[in-house]
């Protein structure tokens, strides 16, 4: 079962056993990990999971739909290069142990 | 006591008396759900309006709103296509292009309207809010008596919404058409059938001419926007316009005018979420559970499937009861109890959920809670006058006040809010 390690804003570190198959957004709601809002339940609509994962995971992770790309522009905190909406994220064995930080602000 | 919602057995399934535009329900819904929900099994068939299996489980809500290759949101009214009978009950005559759609065309539809309402967008219209609620306390502030429906939350609501999609002209009248469409069936006496038909036609020529001059407005975007490679169409244009017209207010004013009704009955409570913002915003959410601004969404099965066991046969309507989900016991411990510091308040369907959850959500809340912290501050010793509440004859569509009358201690003009 791969585990995500979400660094918060503050500097705090919380990392969960994740549920395969789900996503990381449902994965944090689930375990009360708090910076994910996830306001719209997962359909590209809020732009509130907002993600910068670790350099060395981003590679392995599916590329980014059109749809994505254009709501993380609308995000409450600027993009980054490893930017990502964490409710298009999925985990699985093959993706592995996940290391993301979340943003201070999400609205 | 007498059963608000008796269930008996006939053909083989659990068949209720559910008519969400009754009185009955209008007054006595809460009690409905409890007993609804009383043997774990909230599915049954109702005969109302055309036949639906009436469902108030939070977990199947939720497959049921996602599961859109089963359950379809789509209108079908010429018969040519899946069967579906749309998003509302009854099925309506005017299809709801963006709204009674499935993926992947309703993402495509949607995906004009999203750069709206993303956390940058949200920031430029909170300082709009701010204003247009402050010009309306403004008209009554002297006063020291308000009628809180038409004089601040509709002037609010309705002219932020009609800003972010660029309608041109006065807000009073597209106000006045969407509440009386809200309570009014089609058909029925006093129904804004023309006003209405008018308003369509405006939308029209709205979106003709930001074709031809978009301006970075809602009905630009509608108006240039493509979808599957092609121009959007007048017809979704317009029926997009028309939800967020009629649909894009009306509900927040309810949800507004709930609230205020309940703080008024409940001041300890009042006094702890305006000492406290992070208390308020779970508050919001609280009472949009307690107080669904919307009865219900359909979906149609287009195929055979179930649901808590139930067998659903292909073209059968489901009625995803929206305030009896948020009174799922199993998900909500306690339902009855407004409980402002509820852990899981934001898990309501008052927005509903899936790839239709509501647009304006994340707007809505901001209106909702920038209201009630500003009126409290601007109105002090606000006290509404219970007996003159008008509530809307039925919570069919919108559970919604024609009045909530009330007095406050009179002051000064305040200060209006920039606008960039």
């Amino acid at each position: 079962m791969p585990t995500i390690t979400f660094t918060h804003a503050d500097g705090a570190v919380t990392t969960i056993e994740a549920e395969n198959g789900v996503s990381v957004m449902q994965n944090a709601l689930s375990n009360g990990v708090p910076g994910i809002v996830g306001e719209c339940g997962g359909v590209l609509s809020c732009a509130t999971c907002h993600v910068f994962v670790d350099e060395s995971d981003f590679a392995r992770l599916p590329e980014m739909n059109d749809m994505e790309d254009e709501m993380l522009d609308g995000a409450a905190e600027d993009r980054g290069p490893t930017s990502r909406l964490c409710c298009q994220i999925v985990v699985s064995d093959e993706l592995g142990d996940l290391h993301v930080t979340t943003p201070e602000f999400q609205s | 006591m007498t059963a608000t919602l008796p269930m008996e057995r006939v053909d083989g399934r659990d068949v209720i008396d559910f008519d969400h535009y009754s009185e009955h329900f209008r007054d006595h819904w809460r009690e409905m759900a409890v007993e609804f929900h009383a043997d774990g099994h909230p599915i049954a068939w109702t005969e109302r309006h055309g036949g639906s299996w009436v469902v108030a489980d939070w977990a199947e809500a939720q497959r049921i709103s996602k599961e859109w290759e089963t359950f379809t949101s789509y209108n079908d009214l010429d018969g040519s296509g899946n069967g579906g009978k749309g998003q509302v009950v009854p099925q309506a005559a005017y299809p709801l292009l963006l709204g009674e759609s499935d993926p992947p065309l309703h993402t495509q539809r949607r995906r004009l309207e999203v750069p709206f309402f993303t956390p940058k967008a949200l920031r430029r219209w909170r300082p709009l809010v701010a204003r247009f609620l402050v010009e309306a306390l403004n008209d009554v502030i002297e006063r020291g008596e308000v009628e809180l429906i038409e004089e601040v939350i509709v002037p609010t609501t309705a002219r932020t919404t009609l800003h972010i999609l660029g309608y041109p002209g006065e807000w009073e009248g597209p106000a006045a058409v969407a509440s009386k469409a809200m309570y009014l069936l089609p058909g029925d006496p006093g129904y804004p059938a023309a006003e209405q038909s008018s308003m369509r036609q405006g939308f029209r020529e709205m979106l003709t001419e930001r074709a031809r001059h978009p301006t970075g407005d809602i009905i630009s975007a509608l108006a240039t926007g493509t979808v599957d490679d092609r121009p959007l169409s007048l017809d979704e244009g317009e029926s997009m316009m028309n939800a967020l017209v009629f649909g894009g207010f009306d509900t927040t004013v309810s949800a507004t005018g709930s609230s205020l009704i309940w703080f008024d009955q409940h001041p300890d409570e009042r006094a702890r979420a305006c000492a406290d913002t992070a208390l308020m915003t779970n508050a919001v959410d609280e009472l949009l559970r307690h107080f669904p601004p919307v009865s219900h969404q359909a979906r149609t099965a287009v195929r055979d499937t179930e649901v808590l066991g139930q067998p659903i046969a292909a073209g059968e309507r489901m009625l995803i009861w929206l305030g009896g989900v948020n009174y799922d016991p199993r998900h909500f411990p306690d339902p009855m109890t407004v409980d402002l510091a509820r852990p899981n308040a934001r898990d309501h369907v008052s927005f509903s959920a899936g790839h239709h959850r509501c647009l304006g959500s994340p707007l809505a809340k901001i209106e909702i809670q920038h209201m009630l912290e500003t009126i409290y501050a601007a109105l002090p010793e606000l006290s509404i006058d219970h007996d003159g509440i008008e509530r809307y004859p039925n919570l069919g569509t919108v559970a919604g006040y024609m009045k909530i009358p009330a007095t406050f201690r009179p002051g000064a003009p305040l200060e209006l809010p920039e606008l960039d």
